[in-house]
């Protein structure tokens, strides 16, 4: 297959090859002589860097259509090809289709690592939200103060700071943590009754996105029951054996199997090597989700 | 040439040898993250496996498995190499400034994504310190903080931990992350927070006579300083005097911006001679700000120069 030829073309030391702002749509391969990138800087012009025989330069030119970003000059009689799309195509129609492809994956990635920084933001704007305001009222309650932020719209900017995510669809998704009563909403005020509602909610969410059951929404009646036996013992430290106990003088259908489950949920702790204790805040996370479950679902309607 | 399923193509850190192409089957791109084994593309048929190498001992940054039995086209680079032998001879330059951009670009929006990254990793930093008596935090807690946060990557966030390690911010092991002052990273993100939303001059970072006048307190104040209530720690003029720089001697006058800022508080003397004045800060507080002043200038070019 014929492929079309660049153009040869030849320039005296001193002459412009291209101005800044131009876009002629080719890269140049220097054959011989020398080139330089040139900026204006204060009326003046600042050398940027050299091109050397068997360099190229102006790649975005073609394959992006991008402007030159500085003037290119010959700082010596130079000898250069030209090579437009014409050209490129037909040399690469005359390569194997494997290195065609490898070219085109190149290219291909160049494009991704591009957008690499837009995708930084999540795309799971309520799990954003709800750690993030989770995480300000965990503070508060460390603090000795009440959940309650004088102005939302601060919570927001800053959260929008850190999250890359608009404002604007932070607020939106606010509203629609208020109208299923995680949040309570009065002027500027913003409330956080539950901060574990939050954090049950931010959990939620993680657990749906990798396609997996989020616990609390996936235990049985007799499981429930224990929760909310192991909930009324206080700080107590006993052996498996004796919370088996507890669970059945409470409801006849437990077994052993609900201790079980209980400390893998982390809603039972071990403090030495035999005895059991209820981890409190675990079990008033589950308590609270068996109570929100419908709005941590969001499925209001 | 055929792979069975589950079993490697190459690993990552192998030398690239070869090119390949998917006839048929499938094969994913694995890269170790913490305890996660992280698929970052997937490779159908058709699709090229591996890279054009620019230089000799370039290394796979990543593994690949055949997810079924798959058959795959070797190409060696040697072949690669001889066929280029024939293009033009922009052509071979054309391939390697290609790679070279992408390399670049990658690198470069690494980069823009820690320094991105950080006002989240921050916030997730001043988390476990308000809310743990600990000073060592590990990286896989900070990550699975940051997670909800951001969609950021490990090799992000290590990164932007070594640069922070580099300008004397923390200290960085691979693994865990030792804070040497906690509240410098809350006084950190809030001047950062602070430029960022409401585009203010931070009142935290100061001039370089006032971080002048701040050095010299704290070194009076080590030597011959009073500790006083309210963690105050007092000082006289003269011990000032004694410890400033010959050019930087003390008056009332240039007290003035630290004053408004309440961080020093000037006594003057009825003498009206500085030497008998007495001034009065919160020796750690003024530790903690200094090396704020220190670090903040950093993070424009230091930072960026490490990530």
């Amino acid at each position: 297959m014929k492929t079309i030829p660049p153009i040869r073309k030849n320039v005296p030391a001193g002459f412009s090859v291209f101005k800044a702002g131009e876009n002629p749509e080719v890269f140049l391969y220097l054959e011989s002589g020398e080139l330089a990138a040139l900026v204006k800087s204060n009326g003046k012009d600042k050398e940027l860097f050299k091109i050397q025989p068997g360099e190229l330069i102006g790649l975005p030119s073609l394959l992006e259509k991008q402007a030159f970003a500085y003037n290119i000059v010959a700082t010596r009689d130079s000898s250069y090809l030209e090579i437009d799309e014409e050209c490129l195509a037909s040399t690469l129609k005359s390569t194997p289709v494997w290195l065609l492809a490898g070219i085109r994956q190149i290219n291909q990635q160049i494009k991704k690592a591009k957008s690499a920084s837009l995708n930084i933001k999540s795309t799971n704007v309520s799990k954003v939200l709800a750690s993030f305001l989770y995480s300000k009222a965990k503070l508060r309650s460390v603090q000795n103060q009440t959940p309650i932020f004088e102005n939302y719209n601060s919570l927001l900017k800053e959260c929008a700071w850190i999250s890359r995510i608009p404002f604007q669809v932070l607020k939106d998704e606010l509203f629609s943590l208020e109208r299923r009563k995680l949040v309570f909403i009065h002027q500027n005020e913003l409330g956080i009754q539950e901060p574990l509602l939050l954090q049950a909610l931010e959990e939620y969410l993680a657990y749906t996105e990798r396609g997996k059951e989020f616990p609390p929404f996936h235990i049985n009646l007799v499981e429930k029951r224990a929760v909310h036996c192991i909930s009324r013992q206080g700080n107590i430290s006993l052996e498996s054996s004796e919370w088996l106990e507890k669970l059945k003088s409470n409801d006849k259908f437990a077994t052993i199997s609900e201790v079980n489950l209980l400390e893998k949920l982390g809603l039972l702790k071990k403090v030495e090597s035999n005895t059991l204790t209820p981890d409190e805040e675990q079990i008033q996370k589950y308590l609270l989700c068996f109570e929100y479950e419908k709005e941590i679902k969001g499925n209001m309607l | 040439m055929k792979i069975s399923a589950r079993n490697f193509l190459f690993k990552e850190g192998d030398k690239i040898e070869n090119l390949y192409i998917v006839r048929s089957g499938s094969l994913n791109a694995l890269r170790k993250e913490f305890k996660r084994i992280k698929i970052i593309e997937s490779f159908l048929p058709g699709s090229i496996i591996g890279e054009i190498p620019s230089t000799e001992n370039e290394k796979h940054l990543y593994s690949v498995r055949a997810e079924e039995d798959s058959e795959i086209e070797i190409i060696p680079i040697h072949l690669i190499h001889s066929v280029l032998q024939k293009t033009p001879n922009w052509f071979p330059k054309f391939i390697q400034t290609l790679q070279w951009r992408k390399q670049n670009l990658i690198c470069k929006e690494q980069k823009k994504l820690a320094i991105l990254s950080l006002p989240a990793f921050l916030f997730v930093l001043n988390h476990l310190i308000q809310t743990s008596n600990e000073n060592s935090y590990s990286l896989e807690k900070i990550l699975s903080l940051l997670e909800s946060l951001l969609s950021t990557s490990q090799e992000i966030i290590e990164r932007l931990c070594y640069a922070l390690h580099s300008i004397g911010f923390f200290l960085f092991d691979g693994k865990n992350i030792q804070v040497l002052k906690p509240t410098l990273p809350i006084m950190l993100y809030d001047v950062l927070q602070k430029k960022a939303i409401y585009k203010t001059q931070p009142e935290k970072i100061f001039s370089s006579t006032s971080q002048l006048l701040l050095k010299t307190f704290v070194t009076a104040a080590l030597k011959e300083g009073t500790t006083i209530e309210n963690g105050l720690t007092e000082i006289s003029g003269y011990a000032f005097n004694q410890a400033a720089p010959v050019y930087s001697k003390g008056s009332r006058k240039i007290f003035q911006e630290l004053e408004n800022h309440k961080i020093l508080q000037l006594k003057p003397a009825s003498s009206e001679n500085f030497n008998d004045d007495k001034l009065y800060g919160n020796l750690k507080y003024i530790q903690d700000l200094l090396e704020l002043n220190r670090i903040y200038p950093l993070l424009d070019q230091e930072l960026a120069k490490h990530l």
